[in-house]
């Protein structure tokens, strides 16, 4: 099924365009998912509501980009909301705190070995722009023109914006994972 | 080009969206500059660094099954919904404005009554006599009154409001509604 009959088939809501949709994007959604909340069980709610608002809003499709892109797009709406209630869900918890929080409170984050569990840490301590251009970049692989179409923001913009967002990683993540290599640091301060 | 042209066009270059001129530029500029060819370098080493990271931290994960039925289910419940009762939902956002004029109507018409039950009932000194099919509407409106006078030099304005009250009699055929 090509993009086109992809499309035909989501607009009357055939079970199997769906299925195609999940199988050809689903696990490559839910991966940026998870980096860009750094929660899997809420990766998995944010990529099944981004699926389910591909179906209902695919008559306002154009195909002005890639089906792919365009659910991308999509999520990323769905994750900026999640940041903005997770900061006023943690906003609430800790006006109501009276206990220091258990030690479990991301049961379901990337750990899948200890470069991801440093990997989420220093990204969960960026902003969320700054997350958004980073994983754009190095791991949706776009380039700086298709990040600034994508996020409707200048080229300038997302320039800046993956600078801070890359000194921030480097400053966060732990000198073994120095993204620069052993003695990256000494050479990005040559610069 | 110069270092800070380069350096501000990097991302481009990597990217190979320069223009033609450009990369050319670039590339007679990077061949002469240590400097620059450092910092690409770097830019080189981060990208693969990230690109590695993010993907060894995302590879093995698969969007489990019971999301794809999860959406399929709920596409199917969408489309089960008994017509009528979506049809329902669409009658009453498009009745929203007969009904609220209908209860608006009503209302008034009962506000009508009430007066007239009330004048009815009234006794004492004040009240008219009316005759059989007549009834007393009262009405009342506030007229403000706005004022100047003149103190020395100075002039002085004042708002007053006077309340009238009107009684008139009417020929009714709204008595019908007693």
């Amino acid at each position: 099924m090509d993009e086109e009959q992809l499309v035909q088939g989501l607009r009357s809501q055939d079970p199997r365009a769906v299925q195609e949709m999940v199988a050809s994007h689903g696990d490559r959604l839910f991966r940026s998912a998870c980096l860009l909340c750094g929660d899997q069980s809420e990766a998995q709610d944010l990529v099944q509501e981004t699926l389910l608002q591909a179906v209902r809003s695919v008559p306002r499709f154009r195909g002005a980009s890639t089906v792919y892109t365009w659910l991308h797009g999509i999520l990323l709406n769905l994750t900026r909301h999640y940041h903005r209630d997770r900061k006023r869900l943690v906003y609430d918890e800790e006006l109501a705190r009276q206990e220091p929080a258990p030690a479990e409170e991301h049961p379901s984050r990337l750990d899948v070995e200890m470069t991801s569990g440093a990997l989420a840490d220093a990204l969960d301590g960026l902003s969320g722009s700054h997350r958004e251009v980073l994983i754009l970049r190095f791991y949706e692989d776009m380039k700086i023109h298709e990040i600034a179409a994508h996020l409707g923001i200048s080229s300038g913009t997302v320039k800046s914006r993956l600078h801070y967002a890359i000194a921030e990683m480097q400053r966060r993540l732990p000198s073994e994972l120095n993204l620069f290599g052993p003695c990256g640091t000494e050479e990005k301060a040559m610069q | 080009m110069n270092c800070r042209r380069f350096q501000h066009r990097l991302y481009e270059y990597l990217d190979g969206t320069l223009s033609p001129g450009a990369q050319a530029a670039a590339e007679s500029h990077l061949s002469g500059c240590a400097a620059c060819r450092q910092a690409l370098r770097a830019e080189r080493q981060v990208a693969q660094s990230l690109s590695d990271k993010f993907r060894r931290t995302t590879d093995s994960l698969q969007l489990p099954p019971v999301v794809q039925h999860r959406v399929l289910a709920t596409l199917a419940d969408q489309r089960r919904a008994p017509a009528e009762e979506q049809g329902s939902v669409f009658s009453w956002g498009r009745l929203a404005w007969p009904l609220g004029l209908a209860a608006s109507v009503l209302l008034l018409v009962a506000g009508v009554f009430l007066f007239v039950r009330a004048s009815m009932t009234q006794t004492g000194p004040a009240q008219p006599r009316l005759a059989r099919d007549e009834v007393l509407v009262q009405l009342s409106y506030v007229v403000p009154i706005y004022t100047f006078r003149q103190e020395g030099g100075f002039v002085v304005d004042a708002l007053t409001y006077q309340t009238n009250v009107v009684n008139e009699r009417l020929a009714a055929e709204l008595t019908r509604l007693k």
